[in-house]
């Protein structure tokens, strides 16, 4: 393994990869500073980009964006109470008071470093497990795959939004677009109407753009904007070892349990960083001190979700199945080039695999040597107003949908779903269950029939197989358990209210 | 109207609706396989029971209470903070723009605008204009600036595209297409 890793960091420093490294750096920073972009719209943007060419610097960047974004979107949170991406949302709870304490040098440098702590912690526990758990994979058949398949579909339909019914309502909607089109197996058109576009299916980039990128342009265009943040000048302070000794239980104890949510499908880097907090206000002897500007409060969640963000891609590489809308999005750039995430990745990708883990720990490195002087020289940039970032993004969102295959049928499937999204969002809707099963969806239904074909059309195949048995009762407990809690709750509440 | 009405009515409609077309599939060629209307089936019932049960809950909720919002308290996480006496920041309000009420339609139809010329004056002239229109749309009112970042920016992503990455862009007919193909 280590051996592997040695060649993976010799890849990395080639000087094209080493270019697309210092892209990411440069890319991360500025879509997780800036409020109105956040990595998976950078990803979902750039990934049709990348379309033409080599996988291997293609991955280093995308992932490495992903490793990236979840660093600066601490940057708006911390000065202007603005989480530049959603994972940054808890950080604003003591990061900001921080900084009208006058210590918001201190408080990026909390989370600058803590960040990176929680990002390379994430990576060894990424590097460790995932070949192990790739290993367990590799005799899993058509069966166990789409039980695995399914239990990801259903924490996500059960854990992403609170509301089993609509999750599932989601997953279904994504499951079922990904039929539309030739059926692979027996040639018949399937809900095609005598459209020659539909034929072969719609295409999941523009839905990903759609619902990621269109979506929040038309919504951001209905805030008035001329709001303008003014920057203050900070001096960001990375390292100081009497704030370092009082934080450092806080970063273990949060990065530990940002892998372990990070791991779980369903719940991602978001959920990670607020859990992680309120286990750190729940653990302190000064519960009440948080929200008023400590540092371990900027630690907890910093160091839980980019450690959650790289614990999510635990299940993606080692199994092909991903947990959340995100790592569904590099769950697409991986097919979108012909390669299939899992236990086969690690048998005829090997490099790749091993340059993306090295890739990883260099980004983590890179965003803190380069925080200090990009927070300095870019603070202006983070001041673009919406009215010239929205156009331009609504413009880069047709440049990514139309260079998949150059179609305006897709253009206008992007912003159907742009729309789509708009909705969904305004009232709540998990987007991400529609996300997971419109890519895992032509998955999930060939591992089914090939299953079914290969036990002779017995159905019990998917129970008798241990794994697979397992696999599909924990699915359907998912399902079951929250309403059941939840019914159980607001009984109890009703009985105390009497 | 509540949300969840309208959600598992659409949900129930559009079910239904595939679930017709699902049917008229041929059927499998062998009996140990199966045929392309099986998964698809499978999903859009899975669909339209859970349009139902969301219908039923719903309209339960309603007749519970006229303020029927409490009774699904969606399981926030940042609800756990607040149970915590954490002050959580209320979620920021969408300021709404005081000149145009629906904005937000506005570029949903500027956007189908500048889809709808684009193959007819070709990606450069209906980006500057695009660009111009939606800054405008967005609050950049000054002549100078709005002119200078949507012809700047246009030629900038025209040689990005076009140039560096060879995506093939839409050129426009007649003389957009002379235009087109003076730049890249």
């Amino acid at each position: 393994m280590l051996q592997d890793l040695l060649m993976g960091f010799t890849i990395v420093f080639q000087p094209f990869n080493l270019f697309m490294l210092f892209l990411a750096v440069v890319i991360g920073f500025l879509g997780g500073a800036i409020p109105g972009i956040s990595g998976v719209m950078l990803v979902v943007i750039l990934l049709p980009i990348t379309y033409g060419m080599d996988t291997t610097p293609v991955f280093l960047l995308l992932t490495s964006i992903y490793a990236a974004a979840g660093f600066s979107g601490l940057i708006s949170a911390i000065l202007f109470r603005t989480p530049g991406t959603p994972e940054a949302m808890a950080t604003v709870l003591d990061g900001y008071p921080m900084a009208q304490k006058g210590l918001a040098g201190q408080a990026l440098g909390v989370g600058l470093l803590s960040s990176a702590t929680g990002g390379l912690i994430g990576t060894l526990f990424l590097i460790f497990l995932t070949p192990a758990l790739a290993k367990v994979a590799l005799n899993f058949s058509s069966a166990e795959y789409f039980a695995l398949a399914i239990l990801g579909l259903t924490f996500v339909a059960s854990l992403s939004g609170g509301d089993v019914i609509r999750g599932l309502i989601g997953v279904t909607f994504g499951l079922f677009i990904a039929t539309i089109g030739i059926d692979i197996l027996s040639g018949a058109q399937r809900f095609t109407f005598g459209s020659a576009d539909l034929l072969s299916g719609v295409d999941f980039v523009p839905i990903l753009i759609g619902l990621f990128a269109v979506s929040e342009v038309i919504r951001k265009s209905m805030e008035d904007q001329r709001a303008v943040q003014v920057i203050t000048k900070v001096k960001t302070k990375i390292f100081e070892w009497n704030i370092f000794k009082r934080i450092w239980g806080t970063i273990a104890r949060s990065t530990l349990l940002g892998v372990f949510v990070g791991i779980l499908p369903g719940v991602g880097a978001t959920t990670a960083s607020i859990l992680s907090y309120s286990a750190e206000v729940r653990r302190s002897k000064n519960p009440e001190k948080y929200g008023t500007g400590v540092p371990e409060g900027v630690a907890a969640p910093e160091s839980a979700n980019n450690s959650a963000a790289v614990g999510a891609l635990v299940p993606l590489l080692s199994l092909g199945i991903p947990g959340s809308a995100t790592t569904a999005v590099i769950l697409g750039a991986f097919i979108l080039h012909g390669l299939q995430p899992g236990p086969t990745l690690f048998t005829y990708e090997k490099e790749l695999v091993y340059t993306i883990f090295a890739g990883l720990l260099i980004i983590n490195i890179l965003m803190l040597i380069f925080a200090k002087p990009f927070i300095s020289i870019f603070s202006k940039v983070l001041n673009i107003p919406y009215s010239i970032l929205g156009p331009l993004i609504a413009v880069m969102c047709f440049l990514g949908t139309y260079a998949v295959r150059n179609s305006m049928f897709d253009v206008w499937i992007m912003l159907l779903f742009g729309i789509i999204g708009y909705f969904l969002e305004k009232h709540r809707f998990p987007v991400a269950t529609i996300v997971l099963g419109v890519v895992l969806g032509a998955m999930v239904e060939e591992e089914f029939r090939r299953a079914l074909q290969m036990a002779g059309g017995d159905y019990s195949v998917f129970f008798t197989r241990p794994i697979s048995a397992v696999l599909l009762t924990v699915a359907i407990l998912a399902l079951i358990i929250p309403p059941v809690r939840r019914y159980l709750a607001n009984r109890r509440k009703a009985q105390e209210a009497k | 109207m509540p949300a969840n009405l309208v959600f598992s009515i659409i949900t129930i409609i559009f079910s239904l609706f595939f679930l017709y077309h699902a049917l008229q599939l041929p059927p499998s060629r062998s009996p140990a396989s199966l045929g392309p209307a099986f998964w698809p089936t499978a999903v859009l019932i899975v669909m339209l029971i859970m349009g139902v049960l969301l219908l039923i809950r719903t309209l339960v909720e309603m007749r519970q209470s006229k303020s029927a919002a409490h009774a699904v308290a969606e399981e926030n996480p940042a609800a756990e903070l607040e149970e915590l006496g954490v002050n959580v920041p209320e979620e920021e309000e969408v300021k709404p723009s005081k000149e145009f009420r629906h904005r937000q339609w506005v570029m949903v139809a500027l956007l189908m605008v500048y889809f709808l010329i684009m193959n007819h004056v070709g990606f450069l002239v209906s980006t500057i204009l695009f660009l111009a229109a939606s800054a405008w749309l967005l609050g950049l009112r000054r002549i100078i600036p709005l002119a200078l970042t949507s012809v700047l920016s246009s030629f900038v992503i025209i040689y990005l595209f076009s140039t560096i990455l060879s995506v093939p862009l839409p050129r426009g007919v007649g003389v957009f297409r002379t235009i087109s193909q003076l730049f890249g």
